[in-house]
């Protein structure tokens, strides 16, 4: 759950590591465009896992009110435990960057839903992170790094799937679900799409990082809808924006499915007012700008 | 019966309601409080709780009554009852300080005849650790008796004039009963199951458990009701003829466990588990069960209901703020949960007894009815199944109504009218 710690003043400084990815390209437009003096970092400007990366970050990180660390290195770069190693190397060197400032600005952490396991059916940020996999043990790890770094100026997201225009990952969903339709009139999925999932529009996942860096708030937030759906259903519906018929292709399941559904009450709570964009309206958004624009 | 003095010490909802009960069965009474206050309001008929019966049963019976501030007065008591509310903090865990406070000072003036009876809820082993309070004063350790209390608000005086059982736990379960106590128990013509202080401790708890459970289960299977299709208020009739389950069970669908003691004994079954290091998660879902569940209506207001207005300038009207009916009590009320869910929007409200709200909040109007809380709202809520609401004509709701969104889980209004039909009206409820 959030807590508020005041409202940010205009012009308040905000430094965002991992600028070039998917979240980090549409978070800095919105930023720029709430006011806010933005800095970018991007993995071509600091390598993050080098050690001699610490020193450009504590002069970056001290003119800086607010801190976003999207910087990971995700799945679809590797699942091995040499991803896992660099990205806990990255945190460990932003955060002893932190610690060497005079004052530490209020950070919020990109993390993921993976910190969940799936036994619990609905999930909410009192739910008690137990990863099964690396990557979730990445980001739980991550988290208490930074925690112990600045234990009273943290906010953390744990973002579901993002879909939207301009996602630079293919992971199984919405995303790829629409660019193999387009391209190839198809639409693969496993088994026949049983496990359930959220899915966030990415507009509204930078909307509630915006709203949290403007509350400054503190704790832990679930960037999560409570509208979940099964695979086959997510392709069934993307399939029906296409004036061809699409063919749902499937292909053997390799484990049992898994269900994820999220409580979105605390969000609410945190931030009165706020609703998520319903799934379908964001995939036709999502699919018009496709229309725009191909490669989106 | 014998002519018991009965003394009552502490004088809440238990209390009171214990003092009545005695009264109705001949004793004479003596309620003490170190609260001045308390006692010149008491003496003057002015009561804080409000529970069916309650008020006639004292005023019929007050030449046999005493209200007191007085220690000395103690000292004439048979049995002396130990009453005080045990609070809770955020948590819902119990803080024993104020019962062990109220023990201390009144131990001095119980007589070595006397029995001290505890009547609060607490842990198991409290009871037994008196002992040490009790050492230096006149008190027979082997008069010291808890008893289970099973108060249910609203019904709180029929509950204690009729109890099913009485459970109470000893020191020594060798020792027979004080006959004073004994012949007290025994005007009440139920069952006395007599045994040790922690088994005793931990009926209560255990009765709290099984409540919680069933609770717990019935909010559970009608979730998924919902998401199926199917009708939980067909199936609960069935599940009432099995005896297993029973008439009486609490299959109602609600909003999760309010008013705090349950949850409290539910705290409590967790925290020994966690130390005894036995399975206790099963109890900790049960908490965290209610908590998802209370989050009901928000849920309904956020998915279904907010979405549809563009302009959020809205104005919510909830009827209801007791955690049930025919009480003033608010504690873990789901309607307060809802209404500090609901800060940043316009909020009037009205409950038949509630006339304060325990935290200050300048978006919240108290109305002093139900057609002026309804009036003008976009939202209506109806969050304790008060009577005065379940008379409430719909047609005339609606009407009063700026839009015609109404939250009803308990469905206390009745919706066999044509308006129920209409479009105009969006009605949610549990089923």
């Amino acid at each position: 759950m959030l807590v508020h710690k005041g409202k940010c003043h205009p012009g308040e400084r905000v430094l965002l590591l991992g600028c070039n990815g998917f979240i980090g390209k549409v978070l800095t437009k919105e930023l720029k465009d709430s006011d806010f003096v933005v800095d970018t970092v991007s993995s071509k400007d600091i390598d993050l896992t080098d050690p001699n990366s610490v020193l450009p970050l504590v002069d970056k990180i001290k003119t800086c009110d607010h801190l976003v660390v999207l910087s990971c290195l995700t799945p679809d770069k590797g699942k091995g435990t040499d991803t896992l190693m660099k990205n806990i190397l990255m945190a460990k060197h932003i955060c002893d960057a932190i610690l060497q400032q005079e004052n530490r600005p209020h950070v919020i952490y990109f993390s993921a839903d993976a910190v969940y396991n799936f036994e619990e059916s609905l999930i909410h940020e009192e739910i008690s992170p137990s990863p099964i996999d690396t990557y979730g043990a990445m980001h739980r790890t991550r988290e208490l790094i930074f925690k112990e770094a600045v234990p009273d100026q943290l906010a953390i997201i744990r973002s579901t799937l993002v879909y939207g225009p301009g996602d630079t990952h293919n992971s199984y969903g919405p995303n790829r679900f629409r660019r193999e339709a387009f391209r190839e009139g198809s639409i693969t999925i496993f088994g026949e799409g049983e496990d359930t999932r959220a899915h966030i529009f990415i507009d509204d996942l930078v909307k509630l990082t915006v709203l949290v860096i403007k509350n400054k708030s503190l704790g832990i937030l679930n960037g999560a809808t409570d509208e979940s759906i099964s695979f086959g259903e997510l392709a069934k519906l993307i399939s029906q924006f296409f004036n061809k018929p699409i063919e749902i292709k499937k292909k053997p399941r390799l484990s049992e499915p898994t269900h994820r559904y999220f409580e979105a009450s605390r969000c609410y709570e945190a931030f009165p007012g706020f609703t998520f964009t319903p799934l379908k309206e964001g995939l036709t958004r999502t699919y018009q700008k496709m229309l725009e624009d191909p490669n989106a | 019966m014998s002519h018991n003095l009965v003394a009552y010490v502490g004088l809440t909802h238990l209390g009171l309601i214990s003092a009545a009960a005695a009264l109705e069965k001949g004793a004479h009474v003596i309620c003490f409080d170190p609260d001045e206050n308390l006692i010149t309001r008491l003496k003057s008929l002015k009561y804080p709780i409000n529970e069916p019966g309650f008020e006639e049963a004292i005023n019929k019976n007050k030449d046999r009554i005493v209200f007191t501030s007085s220690l000395e007065d103690l000292k004439k008591a048979d049995l002396i009852y130990v009453a005080p509310d045990i609070p809770t903090d955020d948590t819902g865990a119990g803080n024993l300080e104020g019962i062990k406070k109220l023990i201390t000072l009144i131990a001095p003036y119980i007589l070595r005849t006397a029995c001290l009876i505890i009547l609060s809820q607490v842990p198991p082993g409290f009871t037994r650790s008196l002992q040490g309070i009790v050492q230096p004063t006149r008190i027979d350790p082997e008069k010291i008796y808890y008893q289970v209390e099973t108060l249910v608000f609203g019904i709180a005086l029929q509950r204690a004039l009729y109890p099913e059982r009485f459970v109470i736990g000893v020191q020594n379960t060798k020792k027979a009963l004080d006959i004073k106590y004994e012949s007290f128990l025994k005007s009440f013509n139920c069952p006395l199951l007599i045994m040790d202080y922690e088994s005793a401790e931990f009926c209560k708890i255990s009765i709290n458990a099984f409540l919680a459970a069933t609770v717990s289960t019935a909010n559970t299977l009608e979730e998924i009701c919902q998401k199926i299709g199917a009708k939980w208020s067909d199936i609960t009739p069935a599940l009432r003829l099995d005896k297993r389950i029973g008439e009486y069970a609490y299959l109602s669908p609600g909003l999760g466990l309010s008013g705090g003691n349950i949850e409290r004994d539910l705290r409590t079954i967790v925290s020994i588990s966690q130390e005894r290091g036995t399975y206790g998660k099963v109890v900790d879902s049960f908490i965290k069960n209610s908590h998802h569940r209370r989050n009901w209506p928000f849920n309904i207001f956020y998915n279904y209901i907010l979405p549809q207005f563009s302009d959020k300038n809205m104005t919510i009207g909830v009827l209801g703020l007791a955690y049930k009916e025919n009480t003033h009590s608010t504690k873990n009320s789901a309607a307060l949960k809802l209404i500090s869910q609901l800060k940043e929007f316009n909020v009037q409200a009205y409950d038949p007894l509630v006339k304060k709200l325990p935290f200050d909040s300048d978006s919240i109007i108290l109305k002093p009815s139900v057609s002026e809380t309804v009036k003008d709202s976009d939202v209506l809520f109806l969050m304790t199944p008060w009577a005065e609401f379940k008379d409430q004509d719909l047609q005339k709701i609606t009407s009063l109504m700026r839009h015609q969104f109404i939250v009803d889980p308990y469905k206390i209004l009745s919706t066999n009218s044509d308006i129920a039909n209409s479009k105009e009206l969006n009605y949610y409820s549990l089923c």
